[in-house]
């Protein structure tokens, strides 16, 4: 395999972050998390939605989330997705480092 | 394999679990592509186009099948990837700090390979199996007498003849119950030189004690060993290779030994005699009720669910019978068994397990060194992680990869320090007492085992010291280190600091205490060596005839040959002297025999204060350079026939004469009531035992009137002892083509090798201290330097506000002093409470002796301050306005 690009790292961590976010607000299954990504950035965002997957196993490989079986509203079969709670502290801890690492980028790009 | 295991290794590896992975994908997406359609469709398209629309949004031109892969990727390989990820991210920061990197490695190289050559010595010494099967139920077989000090507990000979054929029978707790007799004995193969060879006259059944087995041939059989069977001889492989050239043909030939001709049938297998190295085997023949004083050793084999306390018990209760029953001969004698690995190492058992030991606190300070090292390394880059932390990189993650990094550092150090065990195991052999290490030649060897222990040494240092810096990681003090500038001062930096301070204080403590014990080993060294042995050990020739029984019949002929020989050698241009004695100082043979003194009542059989009695040639004294304190030496004219004389040593002149002189008085021997030697002379003691044990009451008697077949020759010359070896063989032959010298060596090397044990654990030792205390001051100066850097700030301000130069240096030597005198104190407490054990090591000085330990300190102290002072000297000259920029 490659050596991971540092920027490879940073988008990766990003996307993590977010789909963590999404699954805040509730249990949900792939294609419900898209949705809320799309309305929750007011269809600013548009994540490659394939590379949703790889990032849903790696977060349950990671144990911050957990995923069973269950019922769409359509009543399909559908993998639903849940956060644990180390999920719900790896979040915060993310959200914080967001917060700093954005602030400090903003304050460069403020730079007179 | 079971389903505990198998879910086990899923979880590793993952890899049964492909197939229902990707059906999940697959099932999973399906139902993600149908809603996007369904969507897609309410947004008006129509459904084809709703649905490629759809997949081009989920895949884009890639298809499903590559996020398929990456999903089991994200699975599947997450942990041999993401250890491979952190092995090459931890080689190429090695590689980036090659600095770090060397100091690191060598200092675990060095330590790791000082542990593995003293480990395999010790493994080789102690641990490592006799060459022989039921090693564990082998037994020596010892008798002794309880009014003495045992000074040597299973001693050489001395277990009784008819003894031995009474409790052969008697005893139940053994399979088989041997016993032999040693001597040197000439052997003449066809077409070669005599040969003086190391002889074990046994019973047969030695063999089935030991266990072996015939590398070629047969050993001999109880129905050949006895009175009047055939002369039959059992080479070692080593004499068979030395001297008769590996010829397998030799089994089922004749040579001749002591002038007998003996058929060769059998050679012992390569590693038989490893331990217990013997040249040739003979068999005994003793009678069915055998006769004789106490000549033999014993060995037996104890039975299968018997324990070595039982049989110990039953051996003290025969002996015991045989007290009662025969109390002239029995009386205050007993019997015991110790096992057999504890008589062929029992001697170096302490000094080896002090110096592992030992190396294993230098081990320890090598480790505290590289954790000092790798938290300063995790200092420096504590920037680095937190943007790998606010990148995403969970705190876990990281702590796992400093745990890897110094994993593959210690891995590393292992691997060159296993190469260095092997070439310093060699050296070690060398250094080894001439007893041992010949036991150990061939044994001494890079096992399984020192791999086991050198690669556990390794990777528990690796976790040990890897700890430290990860646990940093973990905690995760991301905000300060992005914070942190050049100022320092922070939570962090301030544990760190902590932790870096108590590494020193132990490192300090540890070396203390290395240190000390290599101070005591070089002073019992340094006095072992200023005691005067008694005679003179430089240029003189010793070597040692054994005339065989068959040729030489009565003492004259063996008094005549001695005789003839002295006067041969004396001709040899550059010899000044020459004499000989039944047994040499420093050989560690002995015979004790008990005594009365004619005009005082007779001692209680037994309980009489026993004499040290050797045979000695006029020419001895003088060619030994012992002093004649008292009365004359002795004359060709004490012979056969004339009035029976003896010499005494000092120390029995003194013990039973304190208030007149030993001369003139008569020594009667407690077994021999015919002969009244009286003593004509006293000579100067000798320790015969080296130069830490007491001399011992020793009576000389003249050769001529007390003959022993073998004797030890002293040629004292002119110049290098070694060039009389063959000047002083040729004149032997002039006498006697057949008979070889043993052993010929100077003189000095014997005296040498005395103290040869003593010498290693000293110089062992010294080294170990030494290096420890270079480790030391390293770590010392590493904080000292770091610390300096950390307050660059608060020094530049200092400046500014007018401290001077020496102030400064005064503020950092202290607060570097203040960690050196913590560890000295603390060392110095550990140090006195062990030193006890050290105790039988010593000699000359006290185990908590107060020279050594202050001098020790002091040296400590020292390199500690001087090490604090180089830093502090750098601090000095830091200009302000520089330093308050930064």
């Amino acid at each position: 395999m490659a050596p991971q690009k540092p920027n490879d790292e940073l988008l990766r961590g990003m996307l993590d972050m977010l789909v963590l976010k999404a699954l805040q607000l509730g249990p949900m299954h792939g294609w419900g998390i898209t949705e809320r990504l799309e309305q929750g950035s007011r269809s600013a965002l548009k994540i490659g939605q394939g590379s949703l997957y790889p990032a849903l196993y790696r977060l349950e490989a990671q144990g911050l989330v957990s995923s069973s079986w269950g019922a769409s509203d359509n009543n399909r079969r559908a993998r639903w997705y849940e956060l644990t709670s180390s999920g719900r502290a790896h979040l915060a801890a993310e959200r914080q480092a967001w917060r700093r690492l954005s602030k400090a980028v903003e304050l460069i790009l403020a730079m007179e | 394999m079971s389903s505990p295991l198998r879910s086990a290794l899923r979880r590793l590896f993952g890899s049964g679990r492909a197939r229902d992975l990707d059906s999940r994908f697959d099932s999973e997406t399906a139902f993600h592509i149908d809603m996007a359609t369904e969507r897609n469709i309410g947004a008006g398209m129509t459904p084809e186009e709703a649905r490629r629309v759809a997949q081009l949004d989920f895949a884009g031109h890639g298809g499903r099948e590559h996020w398929r892969e990456q999903a089991r990727d994200e699975v599947r390989s997450r942990f041999a990837e993401e250890l491979g990820r952190d092995i090459r991210y931890a080689v190429r920061g090695l590689r980036r700090a090659p600095a770090f990197t060397a100091a690191a490695v060598a200092t675990l190289a060095l330590s790791i390979g000082a542990t593995s050559s003293i480990f395999s010595v010790v493994n080789a010494a102690l641990l490592q199996r006799l060459p022989y099967p039921n090693a564990d139920r082998i037994v020596a077989v010892c008798e002794r007498n309880t009014t003495q000090a045992a000074s040597e507990p299973c001693g050489v000979g001395g277990f009784s003849v008819p003894n031995y054929g009474i409790w052969r029978e008697s005893a139940t707790s053994f399979t088989a119950f041997a016993a032999f007799a040693e001597r040197r004995v000439a052997v003449i193969a066809p077409r070669s030189e005599p040969i003086s060879a190391k002889a074990r006259i046994t019973t047969a059944n030695l063999f089935t004690v030991l266990g072996a087995r015939p590398y070629l041939g047969r050993f001999f059989t109880d129905a050949e060993d006895r009175p009047g069977g055939p002369l039959l001889l059992v080479v070692s492989y080593p004499f068979w290779q030395q001297y008769l050239s590996g010829d397998p043909s030799v089994v089922g030939r004749q040579v001749l030994v002591n002038g007998g001709d003996y058929t060769v049938i059998g050679i012992t297998a390569p590693r038989f005699g490893v331990y217990d190295p013997v040249d040739v085997w003979l068999p005994i023949r003793l009678g069915p009720a055998p006769q004789g004083g106490r000549s033999l050793r014993a060995m037996a084999l104890v039975k299968p669910g018997v324990t070595l306390e039982q049989a110990d018990r039953e051996m003290r209760t025969l002996a015991a019978r045989r007290a009662q029953d025969e109390p002239t001969r029995n009386s205050n004698m007993t019997a015991f068994v110790m096992p057999l690995r504890e008589k062929l190492v029992g001697g170096s058992e302490r000094v080896l397990w002090t110096l592992l030991a030992a190396v294993g606190f230098l081990l320890l300070i090598a480790c505290a060194n590289v954790a000092n090292l790798l938290l300063a390394r995790a200092g420096s880059r504590a920037r680095e992680m937190a943007v790998r932390v606010s990148l995403g990189a969970s705190p876990k993650r990281l702590a796992r990869q400093l745990l890897t990094e110094s994993v593959v550092l210690s891995l590393v150090s292992a691997i060159i320090g296993l190469v260095l065990a092997v070439h310093g195991t060699r050296v070690l052999v060398a250094l080894v007492p001439g007893d041992l290490s010949s036991q150990m030649l061939g044994n001494v060897s890079v096992d399984w085992r020192l791999v086991a222990f050198t690669a556990a040494v390794a990777l528990g240092s690796g976790i040990l010291f890897g700890l430290a810096p990860a646990l940093h990681a973990v905690r995760g003090h991301t905000h300060e280190s992005l914070k942190e500038g050049g100022r320092g001062g922070t939570e962090h930096s301030r544990t760190s600091g902590r932790m870096r301070s108590a590494l020193v204080v132990a490192e300090m403590s540890l070396a203390l205490v290395l240190l000390a014990g290599a101070g005591l080993m070089v002073r019992s060294f340094s006095a072992l060596q200023h005691v005067n042995l008694g005679f003179e050990p430089q240029h003189a020739l010793t070597g040692r005839v054994s005339l065989p029984g068959r040729t030489y019949r009565s003492d004259t002929t063996i008094a005549a040959f001695f005789v003839q020989a002295e006067s041969q050698i004396a001709a040899v241009a550059g010899v000044r002297a020459v004499g000989a004695i039944s047994y040499l100082p420093l050989t560690g043979q002995r015979s004790v025999t008990g005594f009365d003194l004619e005009g005082r009542p007779p001692y209680p059989p037994g309980e009489g204060p026993g004499g040290d009695m050797r045979a000695v040639t006029p020419g001895y004294f003088q060619a030994m350079a012992i002093p004649l304190k008292e009365g004359r030496g002795f004359t060709v004219d004490d012979g056969m026939g004339k009035p029976d004389v003896a010499i005494v040593s000092e120390t029995f002149a003194h013990t039973l004469f304190p208030n007149e002189s030993a001369v003139g008085h008569v020594i009667v021997y407690e077994w021999d009531r015919m002969t009244h030697a009286q003593i004509v002379g006293v000579v100067g003691d000798v320790h015969h035992d080296g130069p830490a044990k007491q001399a011992y009451m020793e009576i000389y008697r003249p050769h001529a009137q007390f003959t022993y077949d073998g004797m030890d020759m002293v040629v004292r010359v002119n110049g290098d002892p070694a060039q009389y070896v063959r000047p002083v063989t040729a004149a032997i032959r002039r006498v006697d083509p057949a008979i070889p010298i043993a052993s010929a060596q100077p003189l000095e090397r014997l005296a040498a090798g005395a103290v040869a044990s003593t010498r290693l654990s000293a110089s062992l030792f010294a080294l170990f201290g030494i290096l420890g205390l270079l480790l030391a001051a390293i770590g010392i100066y590493g904080v000292m330097s770091y610390t300096v850097q950390q307050r660059q700030h608060e020094i530049g301000v200092r400046v500014a506000l007018g401290a001077s130069t020496s102030n400064v240096i005064r503020m950092v030597v202290r607060s570097g002093a203040t960690l050196s005198l913590l560890g000295i104190a603390i060392g110095t407490v550990l140090a006195f409470a062990g030193a006890g054990l050290m105790q039988r090591l010593l000699f000359g000085i006290p185990p908590h002796d107060r020279v050594t330990f202050a001098t020790i300190a002091l040296v400590l102290a020292a390199v500690g301050v001087l090490a604090a002072y180089l830093p502090a000297r750098r601090a000095a000259r830091v200009d302000p306005v520089t330093a308050l920029r930064s």
